[in-house]
């Protein structure tokens, strides 16, 4: 179903606590026209594109018996590709895998390629968010759908979510989550500088509570989307 | 009979071991695997540890050389650690540039370096803006048999606390530098990071320490790297299925636990290695 190219801009979420809230979200889906599913979302002034090629065909040397083949590749801004690069790739991969329902595309590749646009705090979890509406977009099977979130703790242990790269490089410690929409259950989580084991629950718990208001703009997006078509 | 089933259905094999809490190996669910550390074996490096985990062989190099100090940075050193799996560790990997698995510990060493500030920088510092050490951590895998994070980082900390670095002057008439390879000091190791990996399975059940074939039948990994004092310095999650946080709050104080005796492990060897 090929809808036009709609632009649904999203709203400026803010919990209770006034250094929880959100930046602004946007997304764009399919709006390229090679790949079977693409997306731009948008953070404040983060931007990451994604595009999905999938189920297509796989290289013998790769297919798995009993499921799809996931692949991410995920390129910088500036500059080639690095360890780091890689690094983010698997954890991307790993994070789709567990949402993509494989089993029901066996001997298959499902390719993701992800272009970082700009980048302004919060990179990780803007390519999470962009690969997992360019899956949708797709109409790749997927039991959940998964968010990133990003939480900063600075000296004195406040957390920020969502930070921008200027409070990123003056924090204490950089977190970066991704959870399932069913049961906001932990399915990735990378972090930086040091923290102590009660941070950890706050911001756990932190970033459970601004997934919801991700997915609720998931859900508002795809709506408007095809409720206009 | 058991090893033909083995073949056949390798997942439906472990589910019956773990069923009765305990794994083909026979150890238990929370249980590591014997770990033995050997410091100072290579002679011609600054610093150097073997590590065993089980049948997951670690050895760790660390050589120093000299540098310019970097622009933005220059009462700084560099440290700089590398992952290699090369293919005599396992038939999974092949001759050439690395592989994604060592990228990814490469990459994962290097944060582990970074967040827990296991050396200060300028420490490292020679001379600001002129001269400066850099530690080469070469961290070569001889038998990959799972767990290779946790056992690349204590093979790390090993070699780092073994380290001597000579004394450097710099004479002030010629501007250059002076070693002095009689007198040597050991590097100040501020914190001691200790990784402790698990795996899931079925999305339910946590175990300690997974060999290779339980990585490969794994849903998902988890590595949680601790400090003195329960300070996180990495939790490295890189997807598969999901936990919730009870489960963390569970591998939090296992890894606790293990903290305590790798660090009873370290001391041990590091006080047998005195009198020399």
């Amino acid at each position: 179903m090929e809808g036009p190219p709609h632009s649904d801009r999203g709203t400026e979420s803010g919990p209770k606590v006034p250094s929880c809230s959100l930046r602004h979200f946007a997304c764009e889906q399919n709006l390229l026209s090679r790949p079977d599913g693409s997306a731009s979302f948008l953070q404040g002034d983060t931007s990451v594109l994604a595009g999905v090629y999938g189920p297509a065909e796989v290289k013998v040397n790769k297919e798995i018996f009993n499921k799809a083949t996931l692949e991410v590749i995920l390129r910088p801004k500036i500059g080639l590709p690095g360890v780091a690069e890689k690094s983010r790739e698997r954890m991307i991969r790993n994070t789709c895998e567990a949402a993509v329902l494989g089993a029901l595309h066996p001997r298959t590749s499902i390719t993701v390629v992800l272009q970082v646009v700009s980048d302004a705090g919060s990179l990780l979890a803007c390519c999470l968010n962009a690969a997992c509406m360019a899956l949708v977009d797709a109409g790749v099977p997927m039991k959940a759908l998964f968010c990133g979130i990003t939480c900063a703790l600075d000296s004195d242990g406040t957390i920020t979510l969502d930070p921008t790269d200027k409070q990123e490089k003056e924090a204490r410690a950089v977190l970066t989550f991704a959870l399932d929409s069913v049961e906001q259950k932990l399915l990735m989580s990378t972090t930086k500088g040091f923290y102590s084991n009660s941070e950890l629950q706050q911001c756990l718990a932190a970033a459970q509570a601004a997934s919801q208001h991700v997915f609720r703009f998931y859900r508002e997006s795809l709506q408007r989307r095809y409720s206009k078509s | 009979m058991a090893a033909g089933f083995k073949t056949v259905e390798p997942l439906e094999y472990y589910r019956r071991f773990l069923k009765e809490n305990c794994r083909p190996d026979g150890r238990e669910l929370g249980e590591f695997r014997t770990t033995t550390v050997n410091i100072g074996s290579i002679s011609t490096a600054d610093g150097s540890a073997l590590v065993k985990l089980g049948n997951t062989t670690v050895i760790c190099g660390v050589k120093a050389e000299f540098a310019a100090p970097p622009t933005d940075a220059p009462d700084k050193g560099y440290i700089v650690p590398n992952v290699d799996l090369p293919p005599l560790c396992s038939s999974r990997f092949r001759a050439g540039p690395p592989g994604e698995e060592a990228q990814v510990a490469s990459q994962f060493i290097a944060d582990v370096i970074e967040n827990s500030q296991i050396i200060q920088k300028e420490d490292l510092c020679i001379s600001p803006g002129k001269l400066a050490w850099v530690l080469y951590c070469d961290l070569i895998c001889l038998d990959y048999d799972g767990n290779i994070l946790d056992a690349c980082t204590f093979a790390l900390l090993a070699a780092l606390k073994n380290v001597q670095l000579p004394e450097v002057t710099i004479n002030e008439e010629t501007a250059l530098a002076q070693v002095n390879l009689k007198k040597k000091n050991y590097l100040n190791i501020r914190t001691h990071p200790v990784a402790t990996s698990f795996a899931v399975f079925d999305d339910t059940l946590l175990i300690v320490d997974p060999t290779g074939e339980e990585e490969r039948l794994a849903t998902g990994t988890l590595t949680v790297v601790m400090d003195e004092e329960s300070k996180l310095c990495c939790l490295h999650k890189p997807g598969g299925s999901g936990l919730t946080g009870a489960k963390l709050q569970d591998c939090m104080s296992r890894a606790v636990t293990r903290h305590k005796e790798v660090k009873k492990l370290m001391d041990e060897v590091i006080k047998s290695m005195k009198p020399k």
